[in-house]
């Protein structure tokens, strides 16, 4: 069932028009998301949690425990849910992570974490190494600590700092092996959801939300190791908020470089290192992942 | 943060407890304080020196003069005697919305008890001979 048309603005209109197929895109934004879960290999393996849930599920491809399945509501008030078995995380949300190639016994810094879903991704594939989960909101760093005791992540410290300014704090600086900088964004991509961000989608408020991302990258990249890999993401669709940031990176460190992108999924080239993925692509919300290397 | 290290005798005090009680040893190391909660952390970072941190590691318990599991704490330990086998998926509902659960006669000692469904465990309450009362924490009781 198709939702109502979404309400968005001219200039919303006129710029997505330069980035893609305008209609077709506000079509994607009426149709439901699709379901979908990450399975916490932690506490119990997908073949009896979907015994004892008994939910019809498909794997997704790009993501080792993401599932799609077949669960219009409640996929959170279950007992399984609630003693950790499963994280509800949109599937183009697993793909940052992915792209990260995180090796256990990494260091790795999650620059902007809360409320979790990539964090606790993390701490299932990095046993033996240490997560430093950073978010600078008091109220959103709850609930990170709450998801990750849930996940029963025993690895990960939390701090509350602003993250443009971590890479200030000595500990941080070149001590990572992995960086995630998944960027506060306009959040186009995730109107299927909800389509409030069409509606207050402004020029000037990319602009703003552009120039952090350009220090919150700068930071993250200060983070990481000589031989890192830094993943830059977001869940939106203007350049500035993407391409522009990284090639803003690239241009002003020169030990700065670009990772092949190889996750099982399809999505557009955004240039070296980057992918763009639209709904049409794999039935999923809008992401931007950028794979960064420290020469 | 205000986790502190515990030494040697308390995490083994916090071991030979948690044997007597539930009747496995788990073999805590590493563990930190926050007050009476217990937390695990199996980092190789030195908790002390990161700036701005504000937790760590995972919250096992809360220990007085008896260790009280969390869900966490509970599956790691997954205990051999004082626990409670409910009877469907139902009462586990009943139990993960919050409620106390009204259990009779069931052979264990009064204290706490551990809170077990089919293969799943879902945490600890106090057990007073009759009724089992919900321990479970308030972020992580089910809302229906």
């Amino acid at each position: 069932m198709k939702a109502k048309k979404p309400e968005y603005s001219k200039e919303f209109k006129e710029y997505h028009s330069m980035l893609f197929d305008f209609k077709e895109f506000i079509e994607w934004m009426q149709k439901p998301l699709r379901k979908s879960i990450r399975v916490n290999s932690i506490k119990i393996d997908s073949k009896r949690l979907f015994e004892k849930l008994g939910w019809g599920h498909e794997k997704i491809p790009w993501a080792k425990e993401g599932f799609w399945v077949d669960m219009k509501y409640g996929t959170g008030a279950t007992t399984e849910h609630a003693i950790g078995y499963y994280y509800v995380q949109e599937a183009s949300s697993m793909m940052p992570v992915e792209a990260l190639s995180i090796r256990n016994g990494d260091m790795v810094l999650d620059m902007c974490a809360a409320p979790g879903s990539k964090t606790t991704q993390i701490g299932a594939i990095n046993l033996g190494g240490t997560i430093i989960a950073n978010d600078s909101n008091t109220g959103r760093v709850k609930s990170l600590i709450s998801n990750l005791g849930r996940m029963g992540i025993a690895n990960c410290i939390v701090t509350k700092n602003d993250g443009q300014k971590l890479c200030k704090i000595k500990k941080f600086k070149e001590k990572f092996d992995r960086v995630l900088v998944d960027a506060p964004c306009s959040e186009v991509g995730t109107a299927r959801k909800n389509t409030d961000s069409l509606r207050v989608w402004t020029p000037s408020y990319v602009k703003r939300i552009s120039a952090l991302q350009k220090k919150l990258i700068c930071s993250g990249f200060e983070c990481l190791k000589e031989g890192g890999v830094m993943v830059y993401s977001t869940c939106t669709t203007s350049v500035e908020e993407n391409e522009d940031v990284v090639k803003f990176l690239l241009e002003r460190y020169e030990n700065a470089g670009t990772g092949r992108i190889n996750l099982n999924a399809r999505y557009e080239s955004a240039g070296s290192g980057a992918a763009r993925v639209y709904p049409w692509h794999n039935d999923t919300e809008c992401a931007f992942i950028a794979k960064i290397t420290k020469r | 943060m205000l986790l502190q290290k515990l030494n040697r005798k308390r995490v083994k005090e916090i071991n030979r407890k948690i044997e007597k009680r539930f009747g496995v040893n788990p073999n805590f190391r590493g563990l930190f304080s926050e007050g009476n909660w217990i937390y695990i952390y199996t980092g190789t970072e030195n908790l002390t020196e990161i700036s701005g941190a504000v937790s760590a590691g995972l919250n096992i318990g809360k220990f007085r003069d008896e260790f009280m599991p969390t869900i966490e704490g509970a599956q790691i330990i997954n205990p051999g005697k004082n626990y409670f086998m409910l009877k469907s998926s139902k009462d586990a509902l009943t139990w993960m919305q919050g409620n106390d659960l009204f259990a009779g006669d069931t052979g264990c000692e009064v204290g706490y008890v551990i809170v077990i469904s089919g293969d799943d465990i879902l945490g600890s309450g106090m057990y007073d001979g009759r009724i089992i009362r919900n321990r479970l924490a308030k972020n992580r009781k089910l809302k229906m």
